[in-house]
């Protein structure tokens, strides 16, 4: 399937100057970026949950905040394209749709996944 | 730097925001800052009511809060604690219509970097604080408040800007100046005068004529034009034959003889680092950057606020207006524009090129030719800002 967000997924889900920014502010401290990654690891994976379950009740506000939750969190780590696709679905559901939301909430999951393994690999690199 | 840490306050619901925004300010801090957190917004409020707070950060999408509702219940809990706003990449708006309502700042989550982060904080405290004792000896205040405004560069909207300040604060305050401080062709004469009459109207041609110890504020009261508005000018030459360069003294002459005459004395000032310009900024309560949106000017800024710094102008003494000009090929944010200038906001004019000819057209300036306009209801938020602003002492 050669779709543009194939194409996206070409570049690296981590941008390299986020995680820059984030040893910067950690002066070099490898546990607060495994810190921060945990943190981010966790409370997304509690915000996918949350968007199944607000999905499904039809809660657009649920998922919105779901959403722009996950959009925070990736910031940070420089997870750009799980940013713009939870920014997607943020807009979404704020205007008061559901109608693709499904398919958004597949697409975060697959980026998380891939966010995941490159952090992972950033810690043990 | 105080010695004595801040109290800050986090009002964040997101774990990975805070635990960034935590490290970066203790780690690279040096104990400047002490950080408590609340994740709702009860919390926040109930921490403001039984501790002594230094300053809110304040992220406005809680669990249970939303957008400006957010801002406006820390704000009615803690009227005296400076609050800085925290917002998304995509939520600018909100936290724009904050800092008009009388937030500090915004801070763009996911981007900050430490000394930016810092370098706001202590300006917000430090700011509010100035602002806080001044305002208790506002009221009785006799000596009127110069306010600069000084472009990026030429063509940004300058002389619009400062004209429209003025005529804004003249509707509700007795004795408001605007001067134009350069030697060359007047800006302010065409706006009003231009369909009326060429006749050269008496001015700073004539004031130049003097030498600057014989500068009173009774010699250049009689040389300012008043308009039916109650705004006066104080009009730059309008013939070849009257043009001279303004030198520093002059100018120190003339903006002390403006401040005894008016409640508030507007300056526009040349965008180039003229005597005349150097001169008078140090007169200034306040110096007001205006930009417009594209990258070579947010530079231009940058630059104008590093000159301003030199001239020894404090950083809390400068703000920046951008003017949203007709569409650009290439359109900086605003929160760009801040962590570029490192000063704070004090407006956003939008675009507005039917009322700017409108203006023109009629011979007075937006506020009064359009006044529900929303350019205009932006100008008139600036000059209200500034009017508090400017409480500031020299």
């Amino acid at each position: 399937m050669e779709t543009p967000d194939r194409l996206g997924q070409e570049k690296p889900a981590v941008d390299a100057a986020a995680i820059e920014r984030l040893r910067e502010i950690g002066d070099g401290d490898v546990a607060f970026l495994k810190d921060v990654f945990s943190a981010f690891e966790s409370d997304t994976a509690q915000r996918l949950v949350a968007m199944r379950e607000t999905l499904a009740a039809g809660d657009f506000t649920g998922l919105k905040r779901a959403a722009h939750t996950i959009k925070g969190s990736s910031l940070n780590v420089g997870a750009s394209n799980l940013t713009a696709v939870s920014l997607q679905l943020e807009q979404l559901a704020g205007s008061g749709k559901l109608e693709g939301a499904a398919e958004l909430i597949c697409r975060i999951e697959e980026e998380f996944k891939r966010v995941a393994v490159e952090l992972h690999n950033i810690t043990q690199g | 730097m105080s010695t004595k840490a801040y109290n800050i306050l986090l009002v964040e619901d997101n774990a990975v925001d805070a635990r960034v925004i935590t490290e970066a300010l203790t780690k690279a801090g040096e104990g400047a800052f002490v950080i408590q957190r609340a994740e709702r917004l009860s919390e926040g409020l109930e921490k403001l009511r039984t501790q002594t707070i230094d300053l809110v950060l304040l992220d406005f999408m809680l669990p249970d809060s939303e957008g400006m509702a957010t801002f406006t219940a820390v704000r009615k809990e803690a009227p005296n604690v400076p609050v800085v706003a925290l917002t998304g990449v995509s939520d600018e708006a909100v936290a724009i219509e904050a800092v008009r309502q009388g937030a500090q700042d915004f801070l763009v989550k996911g981007q900050v970097q430490p000394k930016t982060l810092h370098r706001t904080l202590h300006y917000a405290i430090e700011r509010h604080k100035v602002q806080a004792a001044q305002l208790k000896q506002v009221q009785g205040a006799k000596a009127g408040k110069t306010i600069g405004v000084i472009g990026a560069r030429g063509g940004v909207g300058t002389t619009t800007v400062a004209l429209n300040v003025a005529a804004a604060l003249a509707k509700k305050h007795k004795e408001v100046i605007a001067a134009e401080l350069l030697g060359s062709y007047s800006a302010f004469y065409d706006p009003f005068f231009y369909k009326k009459s060429r006749a050269a109207l008496s001015g700073l041609n004539t004031l130049m004529k003097l030498e600057p110890d014989k500068i009173t504020s009774r010699e250049v009261e009689r040389c300012l034009v008043k308009l039916p508005s109650g705004l006066s000018l104080l009009l730059g030459p309008q013939r070849a034959e009257d043009f001279k360069e303004l030198g520093s003294d002059m100018v120190d002459a003339l903006t002390r003889a403006l401040a005894g005459l008016g409640q508030y004395v507007i300056l526009d000032l040349q965008s180039h680092a003229s005597a005349a310009c150097q001169a008078a900024v140090k007169h200034c309560d306040f110096v007001v950057v205006v930009i417009d949106r594209t990258p070579t000017c947010v530079v231009a800024g940058k630059v104008m606020t590093d000159l301003l710094q030199q001239l020894g102008v404090i950083p809390v003494r400068i703000g920046v207006v951008v003017v949203n000009r007709q569409p650009l090929p290439i359109s900086v944010d605003v929160a760009e524009v801040l962590s570029t200038m490192g000063c704070q906001l004090v407006g956003v004019v939008p675009t507005a090129t039917d009322a700017c000819s409108e203006a023109n057209r009629m011979g007075m300036p937006m506020v009064s030719s359009d006044p529900q306009g929303t350019a205009s209801g932006a100008l008139i938020e600036i000059a209200e800002r500034l009017a508090t602003e400017q409480v500031l002492g020299k």
